[in-house]
């Protein structure tokens, strides 16, 4: 595969997907420390929250140590992260809001990037909109 | 000698065509109408079997009406659709039984609720809430009615191929109005909902998994009691609805699986969830008329 010329976009999902292995059960602090370590590696987009995504949170696939809310403010408002970093969440649950699809223009995507719909279910957290972070949906 | 009841079925996908094979052998109800937006093979199977049938949607319908005006209406389409559709009915006095995850009128789970339900002849429009609901809120409400519940979550696990494209499109409306619903109706303090499409060959048999957190230590047989019950009020519309494996207790946790397994009509009997939301669907409409005859 000829990869020359190609823009390539890390997205670090440690801190998602590895939830799985440590049953959800990695730390605030772990969570932040880690991803400021990423962020400053400029590791562009850093997946955070429980292993299934928003909402993952049940008895079926286990109850993480801290909720999506508490580790998505955690990492997000750590003042390195606020800037030119992005977090986001795997879509387990959408919301309602009806202001999608929008679109984001961010560095290192190149061109703007049209985001089909948020990534959270209402009930987890609404204020996330308003925030320096963008949840995006893959 | 019964006077069958006239209905309408909108949307001839995989649900509006189990229940139009469901219909056709009810005592009390009688399929006139099928309703879709365009000709499917679900409308040319409705038309061979003499159905009248429309494919300009709810207009279609409504422009027909007066030809063979109809006392139900079963709404088979998607939860964006059905808001309109409702309207329309209701406003020709026909009752809407809301099929999709809409949840404009209240819920109905034959076995939990349906006197209730029955018991507001104003209501003109019935939810059924989603064929996960149908499933597991009456295991939710058997362990509920025993003592009360601080959280029930279930998951509901469906063959791929028995997910048709507007239960697709309402993945999320199935997840919130099933969780609403594992509360309001169920009787859990807080629901949570599930659902796993798996596209395993062959297809899987429709199983559900009801965890149920109770507040204080489960009194587990008076619980065994009332799902034995519960199941048995469950078979006399869906025969294949049994229990598999014996409910697991586990401190304040009750985890109760359940399978199943349909008629057959439409889809092969794996599409246990189609069974269950459209015999639920019957089943209210059938209520009505007979306690009307009586």
């Amino acid at each position: 595969m000829d990869l020359s010329g190609k823009k390539i976009l890390l997205h670090d999902m440690c801190l998602r997907d590895g939830m799985h292995p440590k049953q959800h059960q990695i730390t605030l602090a772990d969570m932040q420390s880690i991803s400021r370590a990423l962020d400053e590696a400029g590791v562009p987009l850093i997946e955070v929250t429980h292993g299934d995504g928003l909402g993952g949170a049940s008895v079926n696939y286990g109850f993480p140590a801290e909720s999506d809310e508490t580790y998505l403010r955690g990492v997000v408002e750590q003042s390195s992260t606020r800037g030119s970093r992005r977090c986001c969440c795997r879509e387990s649950a959408p919301w309602t809001t009806s202001a999608w699809p929008k679109t984001v223009a961010w560095e290192p995507f190149g061109s703007p990037l049209t985001v089909q719909r948020p990534t959270s279910p209402d009930s987890t957290f609404r204020s996330a909109e308003n925030w320096d972070w963008i949840p995006l949906a893959f | 000698m019964t006077e069958k009841a006239y209905a309408a079925i909108i949307g001839p996908g995989n649900i509006g065509t189990d229940l139009l094979m469901k219909c056709l052998r009810s005592d009390w109800i009688e399929p006139v109408w099928m309703v879709g937006i365009e000709d499917s093979p679900g409308i040319q199977r409705a038309r061979d079997l003499g159905l009248k049938t429309s494919t300009d949607g709810i207009d279609g319908l409504m422009a027909g009406w007066n030809d063979r005006p109809v006392e139900f209406v079963f709404d088979a389409t998607s939860a964006a659709a059905h808001a309109d559709h409702s309207q329309k009915v209701v406003e020709r006095g026909a009752l809407m039984i809301d099929l999709t995850p809409a949840a404009i009128g209240p819920y109905c789970i034959p076995p939990v609720n349906l006197d209730a339900v029955l018991s507001d002849e104003a209501t003109r429009n019935v939810n059924m809430v989603t064929c996960g609901g149908q499933a597991t809120i009456p295991m939710v409400r058997a362990v509920s009615r025993v003592q009360p519940l601080r959280y029930a979550e279930i998951v509901a696990t469906v063959a791929s191929k028995s997910v048709g494209m507007g239960t697709r499109d309402n993945i999320d409306e199935f997840t919130r109005t099933t969780s609403a619903a594992i509360a309001s109706i169920g009787g859990a303090d807080e629901g949570k909902a599930i659902i796993v499409i798996n596209p395993a060959e062959p297809p899987l048999i429709m199983r559900d998994t009801i965890h149920c957190l109770t507040h204080d230590i489960p009194d587990q047989s008076a619980i065994l009691d009332s799902i034995s019950a519960m199941v048995a009020e469950m078979q006399e519309y869906v025969p294949g609805y049994q229990l598999i494996n014996a409910p697991v207790f586990d401190e304040h946790r009750v985890t109760i699986s359940v399978q199943v397994e349909g008629l057959g009509d439409f889809l092969p009997t794996y599409a246990g969830n189609l069974d269950i939301m459209t015999a639920a669907g019957l089943r209210t409409a059938e209520m009505i008329v007979q306690r009307r005859q009586h």
